[in-house]
Order: structure tokens, then C-alpha cells, then sequence
């Protein structure tokens, strides 16, 4: 599965201005509500906020993956979003989050949204694949890391 | 004439109004909605309280088939490949041998009983001699209604099927009466071509069409529906304009797009759903308000006696011959031969040689509309005990909820929600059963590295796991708790 299919270079910001955990998940539902398959994004910005409450999704190692199934999308939609300095989310250990990815999928797309989640953390669990998002220069490296990423883990 | 618009949607609001309402009627009478629908039309019609002047033939047979087009099309939409399949063959058997047997019974008996010439009698077993796809799918789709087997999708697929045969004989017997020229050999080349070309731009469109829906992403979910509806029209009328069967071409193609995956499919069924309930509704009411009723009573007579001699003994010949090599048994037959329910085809046949002048046509019609009421009441409001009867029917069990819907709305506290097992998380590395997840909480999937299991109580959680849990939201912070790594020492 190429996750870069559901991503896109301007639903990409490596440089998120966010200071606390409110902002960032504002600006990644920005950046995802530019993508053609989301239709409202107030409604994506509640559904993940509705889902944080639950249960923090900064799964530790400065990675979060804020999502929500909702009917604001018409398909998997992911964002994502870098801050170098880190950013407060709650997440389980405590420490700051630098890596940010917004997974958004629809309703009826249990499948996918599961294990496209699931991809990604299993990437991400590594610190390589960390060092190389952290490392990327422009939207189109982080395309490229996606996939690459996703072959050689 | 002219009309105002205001006196015309007046009138079709109160058509289409009455009509739906009859629905309610139907359960109640136990009658199939198609006659409601005509009962509708035909109150409303010049010889009923409504007064509604309607002897447009051409109009008729212009709405006419503009809606089996759109019943056609939605009823292979509809259908389940997987369930149809094993029943093809049998279905084209019976939509083919079957559709000619029971022309050429009926043909017989209207020469030799009923004292028809050759030509009319042959022309009145066509017209008689398929059976209708609306009233079959409303019959069988009934909530109440379970059948054993494979009876349903066999049923459904002669009844979508075997309308092209019917009309094929038609146009060509009409032909033949025009022009005594018109030779075997021409039926012939009129039968393949209608049959090839239907076939094959049905299923090109059809693959066409999905190929289209997917790639092509429209910003609004309502323009699929118009993308689709325009294809129906398209592949009808370039079927018709290049001499093939329309009928046949949307009904294929409506199997090939059930038969793909493509997307937005249940904003496409729900609508074609709709505008094939209009399509019927709209469809027996013109059927309706085009007959005069008085002119039913003289045919009346001649009219039972075909009515009873289609049901008991054509259309059973030709069932069981047509499915003579087949596995099904003979109570099996028997409930096949009983759904053979006629409607709207053959009065819209009916019209065909109309419209071409034949003599000896308005009798013809007046039989038909006689017959089709008859073999609707008589074997529509009984297909359900027939199938009791013949020790055919089963108990529906309620749509398969999947398990988790059913859970969930069964325990309103339960709820399923997805969770990543943290990295440094205290519990990977350990099984499911010795995680420690509060009571009443439950894995139901596990996916890793985008591959989904069912996991076990022994299966061992990994970070960076996705977990599908299925809990009560109280559970939630004591869940958390668990996921979080150790807290480091001397914090």
C-alpha cells in the first residue's frame, strides 16, 4: 500500500506554527482539509478533537497521530505537519511531539483507516525512519520518505 | 392541446401521490403494487371519477419503455453476482427456450381455441411471453418473504432477462405482418443483431462507466447519480440506434457495474432505487389511464380462458422444459412456473402493433391488459403461499448487522475505538491475555504494519500495534493508564 497516495504536497507544513496541542490539531486539519475529499473541515477539526479526548494519540518518541473516522471526508486523507522545537500534546511519555500525522477517513472505510494507522506507526517505531522525517527538506522528500519508508522497514 | 404547467404537475403529484400511498394498501390486500398502480391510473382515467383524457398510444409506449430501461437498469444494479452466477445458465434457458415455448403454446391455443389468425395468435403468445421484472423484484424483494436456494436470483435473472426475447419476437412478427417478405432468414439476422449489439454495449458501457466513477473524483457526491443516469439513457439509445436490444444493454450493464467494486455505490443503488420506483409508479398509471375499462368486459371471457391456460399449462411447459437438464427438483419447478408474473412488458408490447396499424390490434391489446391483470392478482398475491405450500420458504433472519454494530447498539456503554499501542509501551512485548485490559474489554482486531488479524488471547502486542477495542467507555482512563510506558524512575 503506498501511503503517498493519500497524502499530497499541500497537505504537507514543515514548519508548523502551533505552539500548544489546540493549534497544532487546527492547523493539520487546515492542511487536510486542502485536499479535494474533505468536505468540512469544522466537522474533521471536531471529530479529532472528539477522539483526543478519549485517549491521547501521541503514542511517545515525538510522534502523534491525531485521526477520526467522520463523515467530513469522502476518502483516507493524511496530513502532515513538523515542528522542530516540539509541541506539548499529552502525548504517553510525557515529551514534546515533532512529527504530526492527521489520518482522516470516512465512515465506511474501517479497513483502511485501520491500517493505514497502522502502517504508519510501525514506521515510524523506528528511529531511522524518525531521523529521516525530522531530516526532509521540502513536501515532496516527505512523499518520497513515505513510500521509501514503507519498502525498506 | 396545450396545458398549463401547474394543471400538469398538479395532476402528476396526485398520480405519484396515490400511487405511493397505494403501497400501504397493497400489504394490507395482500395485492402487488403493480395493480394498485394501474387501479390508480385507471380511476383517474377518462372512464374514472378523475376524468383524464389519455389515449396517446405513442406517448405510452415512449414512457413505457423509458421506465423498464430505469427498472431494468436498477435491478441489475441490484443484484448480487456472487448470488446470481450458479443460477445463469438456468436463467438464460429460461429466458430463451422458455420465452419461445410459451409464445408459440400460447400461439397455438389462440389459433385452434380462441379462433385467432395464424399471424395475430403467434403475435399474441409473443407479446404475452415474458415475464415482468418490476413486478417479480417488488414480489420477491417483499420483507416477508424468504425462499429456499437458489429460487430467488433465478427468478430476478429470468425476469431482467427474457424481455429482449419477447421483443425481438415482437418486432419481428410486427415486420413480418407489415411486409410478407420479411423471411426466417431475417428473423435470424433481427435476433443477433439485437442480442450481440445489446450484449456488447451493455458490457462495455457498464465497464466504461466504472472505470469513469472511480478515476474520476467529482466534487459533489449528488453528480454521480446524473453521471450515472445519463449513461442509462446513453447505452439505451445507442443499443436502440444501432439496431440492438436496449433493454438488454442497461440490464447488462447495470450486472457489470454490481459485479465491479467502484465507489460511491450506495449513493448510485439508493438513487436508482428511487427512480425506479417512479419509473414503475409513472409507468402502470400511464398503463392505466390508457385502458377503458369497459373494453375489458367483452374480453373478459376469452381472457380467462387464455389467463387460466397460460398460467396452468404454458408457462409449466415451458419451465420444465427449459430446465429440464437442470439439478433443480419438480416442487422447485412448479414455484417457477407459478412466478411467472406478466405486467408492463406485454401491454407495452401491445402497443407495438398499434401503432403499426395491424388490424385486429385493439382486441389483442384489451386481451392483454385482461391477462396481465389476472396472472398479477391471481399469482402475485400468492407466491408467498405457493412457496409455503411447496415446502419452499425459510425464515428471514434480520440484515447481517456486523457484530460490532449489533454489540454496540445493544449495550449503549459499548463502543469500539482504535488504539496504538505506544512505543515503550509497558505491554508490548507481552500477550493479550497478560496485557491486563480491564474486564469486559475486548481485542477484536489487530493490525501491524497495515496487515489486519484476528488476534488470540496469546497473540503479542508490538508497539506501534493498532488495536480495534471493543469496551465500555468508563474503562477508557484505566486503558490508557495501561498503554503508557513506565514511568521513569524518580519523576
Amino acid at each position: 500500500m503506498k501511503l503517498s497516495k493519500f497524502c499530497g504536497e499541500e497537505l504537507i507544513s514543515l514548519e508548523l506554527k502551533a505552539k500548544n496541542k489546540e493549534e497544532a490539531m487546527q492547523e493539520l486539519v487546515a492542511l487536510a482539509a486542502r485536499s479535494k475529499l474533505v468536505r468540512d473541515e469544522k466537522e474533521l477539526l471536531s471529530a479529532v478533537l472528539e477522539r483526543e479526548k478519549l485517549v491521547t494519540t501521541g503514542v511517545g518518541y515525538g510522534v502523534g497521530f491525531p485521526h477520526a473516522k467522520t463523515k467530513a471526508t469522502r476518502g483516507v486523507v493524511i496530513a502532515f505537519g513538523r515542528s522542530k522545537e516540539g509541541i506539548e500534546f499529552e502525548a504517553m511519555d510525557k515529551k514534546p511531539v515533532h512529527l504530526f500525522f492527521l489520518i482522516a477517513a470516512p465512515e465506511d472505510a474501517i479497513g483502511a483507516h485501520l491500517n493505514v494507522m497502522a502502517q504508519l506507526s510501525f514506521i515510524m517505531k523506528d528511529e531511522k525512519n524518525r531521523k529521516r522525517f525530522m531530516d526532509v527538506k521540502s513536501p515532496g522528500e516527505v512523499l518520497e520518505a513515505l513510500d521509501r519508508a514503507a519498502e525498506t522497514t | 392541446m396545450y396545458l398549463p404547467l401547474e394543471y400538469l404537475l398538479l395532476a402528476a403529484a396526485l398520480l405519484l401521490g396515490a400511487g405511493v400511498l397505494a403501497t400501504k394498501l397493497s400489504s394490507n390486500l395482500g395485492v402487488p403494487y403493480l395493480v394498485l398502480f394501474l387501479a390508480v391510473g385507471m380511476l383517474a382515467g377518462s372512464e374514472g371519477p378523475g376524468g383524464i383524457p389519455f389515449e396517446d398510444y405513442r406517448m405510452a409506449r415512449a414512457i413505457g419503455n423509458l421506465a423498464l430501461a430505469l427498472i431494468l437498469f436498477s435491478g441489475g444494479l441490484d443484484t448480487r453476482w456472487s448470488e446470481v452466477k450458479p443460477s445463469f445458465k438456468k436463467a438464460l434457458s429460461l429466458s430463451s427456450l422458455g420465452v419461445l415455448l410459451t409464445a408459440f403454446a400460447v400461439g397455438f391455443f389462440a389459433r385452434w381455441v380462441l379462433g385467432f389468425s395464424s399471424l395475430e395468435a403467434i403475435l399474441l403468445g409473443a407479446i404475452i411471453s415474458s415475464t415482468d421484472a418490476a413486478a417479480v423484484f417488488s414480489v420477491l424483494r417483499s420483507k416477508k418473504l424468504g425462499l429456499k436456494g437458489e429460487l430467488k436470483p433465478l427468478l430476478e435473472l429470468e425476469s431482467g432477462s427474457n424481455d429482449p426475447m419477447a421483443v425481438f419476437l415482437v418486432i419481428g412478427l410486427v415486420e413480418r405482418a407489415l411486409h410478407p417478405e420479411f423471411t426466417l432468414g431475417n428473423f435470424a439476422v433481427l435476433f443477433v443483431r439485437q442480442m450481440a449489439v445489446g450484449a456488447a454495449v451493455g458490457y462495455l458501457l457498464g465497464r466504461a462507466l466504472v472505470w469513469v466513477v472511480n478515476r474520476l473524483s467529482l466534487d459533489h457526491e449528488g453528480l454521480y447519480p446524473v453521471l450515472s443516469m445519463a449513461a442509462v439513457f446513453f447505452c439505451y439509445s445507442t443499443t436502440q440506434l444501432f439496431g440492438g436490444s436496449g433493454f438488454l444493454s442497461v440490464y447488462i450493464a447495470g450486472l457489470v457495474m454490481a459485479s465491479q467494486p467502484m465507489a460511491v455505490k450506495k449513493t448510485l443503488l439508493r438513487f436508482h432505487d428511487g427512480l425506479a420506483w417512479l419509473a414503475q409508479i409513472g409507468m402502470f398509471v400511464a398503463l392505466g389511464l390508457l385502458v377503458f375499462p369497459s373494453q375489458l368486459l367483452p374480453v373478459a371471457p376469452k381472457g380467462f380462458l387464455l389467463a387460466a391456460f397460460l398460467l396452468i399449462i404454458a408457462r409449466p411447459l415451458a419451465v420444465f422444459a427449459s430446465l429440464f437438464f437442470s439439478n433443480l427438483g419438480w416442487k422447485e419447478k412448479i414455484f417457477v412456473s407459478w412466478v411467472g408474473l406478466r405486467g408492463a412488458v406485454p401491454i407495452v408490447l401491445a402497443t407495438y402493433p398499434l401503432l403499426a396499424g395491424l388490424s385486429g390490434a385493439k382486441p389483442i391489446f384489451n386481451l392483454i391488459f385482461f391477462v396481465v391483470l389476472t396472472s398479477a392478482l391471481l399469482q402475485g398475491s400468492t407466491v408467498g403461499l405457493a412457496a409455503r405450500f411447496l415446502g419452499l420458504s425459510r425464515s428471514i433472519l434480520p440484515p447481517a448487522a456486523t457484530a460490532l454494530e449489533l454489540a454496540t447498539e445493544a449495550n449503549q456503554e459499548l463502543s469500539v475505538i482504535e488504539l496504538l499501542v505506544p512505543y515503550s509501551s509497558r505491554i508490548a512485548g507481552r500477550s493479550i491475555v497478560d496485557a491486563g485490559f480491564p474486564e469486559g474489554t475486548l481485542v477484536v482486531l489487530l493490525s501491524r504494519n497495515g496487515k489486519m488479524n484476528a488476534p488470540s488471547g496469546r497473540t503479542v502486542l508490538e508497539e506501534g500495534d493498532l488495536l480495534y477495542l471493543l469496551t465500555e467507555q468508563k474503562n477508557l482512563p484505566q486503558v490508557e493508564t495501561l498503554l503508557a510506558p513506565e514511568a521513569p524512575v524518580g519523576e
